[in-house]
């Protein structure tokens, strides 16, 4: 069953097509992976899910409902959280202050501080940032910032998470480690999870199906053996090869 | 009075980021409510409508305000005030026909001092109280990143919205109990932009994101100047300048993070 899922989406930005009539679904308690090189509108199709942008045409169904046009905050309490691809943790309150933050808008919607901090202590734990709860987000690590990002959007208990590059920039034993936390989160807390990502061995590591964007289309959908081979795909990233 | 004047500000422009220098509006309207309505009235019961007036109009005007951001926003809000000042003046002139309003009759000092007491009690603690409830949090979540907030659930432009009214609640309670205790009122005093720009001096002077933060400032604000005032009549504001410049300088964050940088002491966490 289609948890999230896309029809026809289209997006302009004056002249340029960012996203070509893209018809997309993702199931339940799968882990879709989005790729494709720069520009090919990956970030921009998940500022449209997550109602940062609205489409030029196309709806977005959340659980069968759709959810085109709704603000980002609706659409976060329906169930769906992301991450930025730049982090954006809230530097000045400390990593307790910032998932508490989660906890009291999202989903859950607590009326109580104190209530919300205990609940954000476990999601705290479940990322493995106990050790670092009362710094400040502006004195973590970029891997543990981004790990806060991921804990923050847990907070919201959302039933989809989209993850927009979070392993970019990470060594390879910080992103061993973030895919057990991706996979855990499938697995242990039930997320649907959809993710742009530029690093091949987590993509195809973790990924139940990939999805190949380029120039606004997509090009490729299927498994990773599948997509890897697909002549379209390895063109839009290595180019064609020439008749010398 | 700039205790109370200086905690609205924090609640609005120290939690979310929005700097207002048009808080000399709501003062204003909270005068003229008072002008308006004294001898009609009995005193307790205009002070709270001129906050509510000044509340209705910033909700108003929050509308389109509160749609843009940085110092956009700054500018507009002092233009809106200067905005509100003239629209008095042209009442006064053209529908009324006069410049300002004599109050007579007025109460006995101590009514004034204790409600004015009454008022800032209630602004430090409106303050104190919104920061750590979850009203407070959201506003202090849209300081630090307001797509990021929005994606968390947080519905931004309410928050920011309902700020702007609260904010606006106390100045309008100040104004009508300074109305009457100058006795004469017009437009150009009440609406002075002046009165903005001191609500901003004072916030940063004690620090803008800490309840404490314009109670000290406002003390010490109000003590330097008269000290000085006394002292070097002809000096003065140059010297209150230079001192605000180099405190700005050197201590952003205001006297008390200062001061717990001058002792190395700990930031306190919430």
């Amino acid at each position: 069953m289609a948890i999230l899922s896309g029809k026809n989406i289209s997006k302009r930005f004056g002249g340029l097509v960012a996203l070509n009539q893209i018809d997309f679904q993702i199931h339940v308690n799968e882990i879709v992976g989005l790729i494709g090189p720069n520009g090919a509108g990956k970030t921009t199709l998940f500022n449209i899910i997550s109602g940062m942008y609205s489409p030029n045409s196309g709806q977005i169904y959340l659980d069968g409902d759709d959810i085109t046009g709704l603000k980002p905050h609706q659409i976060c309490r329906r169930g769906l959280a992301r991450t930025f691809q730049i982090v954006r943790p809230f530097l000045h309150m400390t990593v307790l202050e910032n998932v508490r933050v989660g906890f009291l808008f999202g989903r859950e919607r607590m009326k109580s501080t104190i209530q919300a901090e205990k609940e954000a202590l476990r999601i705290i734990e479940f990322v493995g940032l106990q050790g670092k709860m009362h710094l400040p987000a502006q004195n973590l690590t970029l891997a543990d910032r981004k790990r806060l990002e991921v804990a923050r959007a847990l907070a919201t208990k959302p039933r989809v998470l989209l993850l927009d590059e979070v392993l970019a920039g990470l060594t390879s034993t910080e992103i061993s480690q973030a895919m057990v936390l991706i996979e855990a989160i499938r697995k242990e807390l039930d997320i649907t999870l959809f993710m742009v990502e530029h690093v091949m061995k987590a993509i195809i590591g973790l990924s139940h199906r990939i999805i190949v964007l380029r120039y606004g289309e997509k090009i490729a959908e299927g498994r990773a053996e599948e997509v890897a081979k697909d002549p379209k795909v390895i063109e839009a990233y290595l180019g064609k090869e020439s008749p010398m | 009075m700039w205790i109370a004047l200086t905690e609205s500000w924090i609640i609005l422009s120290g939690y979310t980021g929005y700097i207002s220098l048009g808080h000399a509006a709501f003062f204003g309207v909270g005068a003229y409510s008072m002008a308006l309505l004294w001898k009609k009235l009995p005193f307790f019961t205009i002070v709270p409508l001129g906050g509510l007036s000044s509340m209705l109009l910033a909700l108003a005007i929050g509308i389109p305000c509160l749609r843009i951001r940085g110092p956009y926003f700054v500018i507009l809000t002092l233009g809106l005030s200067e905005f509100t000042k003239y629209l008095f003046i042209n009442w006064e002139v053209n529908v009324s026909g006069t410049v300002g309003r004599i109050l007579l009759g007025a109460p006995g000092l101590h009514t004034f001092y204790y409600s004015m007491l009454v008022i800032a009690g209630l602004g430090v603690a409106a303050a104190w109280w919104i920061r750590d409830s979850r009203f407070g949090v959201g506003l202090r979540s849209i300081k630090e990143d307001e797509e990021a907030a929005e994606s968390l659930g947080i519905h931004t432009s309410l928050f920011k919205w309902l700020a702007f009214g609260v904010s606006a609640f106390f100045p309008g309670l100040v104004g009508s109990v300074m109305a009457l205790r100058w006795t004469y009122i017009d437009p150009y005093t009440v609406f002075n932009p002046i009165v903005s720009f001191q609500i901003i001096v004072i916030a940063f002077l004690g620090g803008i994101t800490e309840v404490k933060g314009p109670i000290l400032g406002a003390i010490l604000l109000t003590l330097v100047s008269e000290v000085l005032w006394a002292k070097y009549p002809y000096y003065y504001m140059i010297m209150l300048g230079t001192l605000l410049i180099i405190l700005v300088y050197f201590i952003p964050n205001g006297i008390l993070d200062g001061l717990k940088r001058l002792f190395r002491l700990p930031s306190e966490g919430i």
